[in-house]
């Protein structure tokens, strides 16, 4: 900054005197100053409430669309598999994703409300579900259908059933054992040694005890 | 001003607090009348009140402060009928053009008050801005709408004539 002052200039300029404004105007300016700040604050603190309170409901909202969906894909699994129902809702039905049975919640009071499975040709799926899955909206229905087709992409579930109804099938060694026994008790001896010897195939290694020997061996 | 932009009272206080003394001496100085100074000054701080949401910094606070109290008197001289034109050198060595208002000056101010009293509008707001707000001739040239040159001329020939009232002395 180029400085243009000259010493005796400036000395006989600060000898004029250095006159302040009156207080009074210095009040009023700085009241101004103040007003006009709270005034941009009046508005500012309602128009934050409100946008609180808007983006409350919107995740409400959203958590309560959300619940039905969870709940409707939970109880899926549990739903009796009718012996003639339609092609087309077993196969919905197969590509609903099964939660691990040890993880299951325990059954809500709608599930005692289930219908019994008698050999009739199935009701609708909504029809199955309970009264609020029938207040969803078809948005959501739709978004349920996109997830079983992801689902259907994915061989995963569909081994996981596989495999479950496997393990069903197979007896466990206990479970063969009585039964051998009670072919035994029937008389049924062919029909108790080839059990007898299918069991040792499959396992080999099992020991008996003498109580089960005397049941399951042919005396 | 970014922080009374943003909502801090206080930040304006501090400025108005830092700037009230010169700026007052500026405007009264400008128009000699203690009355219409007062409500000279009270209407810039009022313009920088309401201009706070606009401000951005583009230069020093000080300057954009001189250039609404230059814009406003300019419009006072305008509403008075007053021109503020350029006057050479030989049209200032004559005695001021309102001799009530020099005599005014003269009984309240000494011999350097007639002098700075006795200067071209524009010349005697480059000496003051330089003086009391401490603007360089580029800031008094952008405060004032004028070219460095001009600023500088017009400070120029300030300082010359206060010079000389104060050496005659």
């Amino acid at each position: 900054m180029a400085d243009e002052r000259d010493p005796k200039v400036s000395r006989s300029y600060r000898e004029m005197g250095s006159e302040e404004p009156p207080r009074e105007l210095d009040d009023a300016i700085l009241a101004a100053s103040r007003r006009a700040i709270s005034r941009k604050r009046s508005w500012y603190a309602p128009v934050a409430l409100a946008a609180t309170l808007v983006l409350v409901v919107a995740v409400t909202v959203q958590v309560e669309r959300r619940k039905p969906e969870e709940e409707r894909v939970a109880k899926a699994p549990e739903q009796p598999k009718p012996m003639n129902a339609p092609a087309q809702v077993q196969q919905e039905r197969q590509f609903t994703p099964e939660p691990p049975p040890s993880r299951e919640p325990p059954a809500p009071s709608a599930k005692s409300a289930a219908p019994v499975p008698v050999p009739v040709p199935a009701p609708a799926p909504q029809a199955a579900e309970p009264p609020r899955e029938l207040a969803k909206s078809n948005e959501q229905a739709a978004g349920a259908r996109s997830d079983a087709a992801r689902d259907s992409a994915s061989p995963a579930p569909a081994m996981r059933r596989e495999a479950r109804q496997m393990e069903s099938k197979v007896e466990t060694p206990e479970a063969a054992l009585e039964r051998i026994a009670e072919l035994r008790k029937q008389g049924k001896q062919e029909e108790a040694d080839k059990a007898l010897a299918e069991f040792r195939r499959r396992y080999p290694g099992y020991v008996l005890s003498d109580e089960m020997k005397a049941k399951v061996e042919r005396k | 001003m970014l922080a009374y932009r943003d909502g801090n009272a206080g930040a304006f206080e501090t400025l108005y607090t830092r700037h009230r003394g010169r700026l007052y001496r500026f405007v009264l100085r400008s128009v000699k009348a203690r009355g219409v100074a007062e409500e000279l000054f009270q209407e810039v701080w009022m313009r920088v009140i309401e201009a706070r949401e606009r401000y951005a910094p583009q230069a020093r606070f000080t300057t954009w402060l001189y250039t609404i109290a230059h814009n406003l008197l300019t419009d006072h001289w305008r509403k008075k009928g007053l021109t503020l034109v350029e006057l050479d050198e030989d049209v200032h060595a004559a005695a001021p053009d309102d001799p009530a208002r020099s005599a005014e000056a003269r009984q309240a101010l000494s011999r350097f008050a007639a002098a700075l009293d006795a200067l071209p509008p524009l010349q005697r707001q480059a000496f003051l801005m330089h003086e009391e707000g401490g603007l360089s001739i580029a800031e008094i040239a952008a405060a004032t709408g004028a070219n460095e040159e001009a600023a500088k001329s017009r400070l120029r020939y300030a300082m010359a004539r206060l010079k000389s009232a104060v050496d005659d002395g």
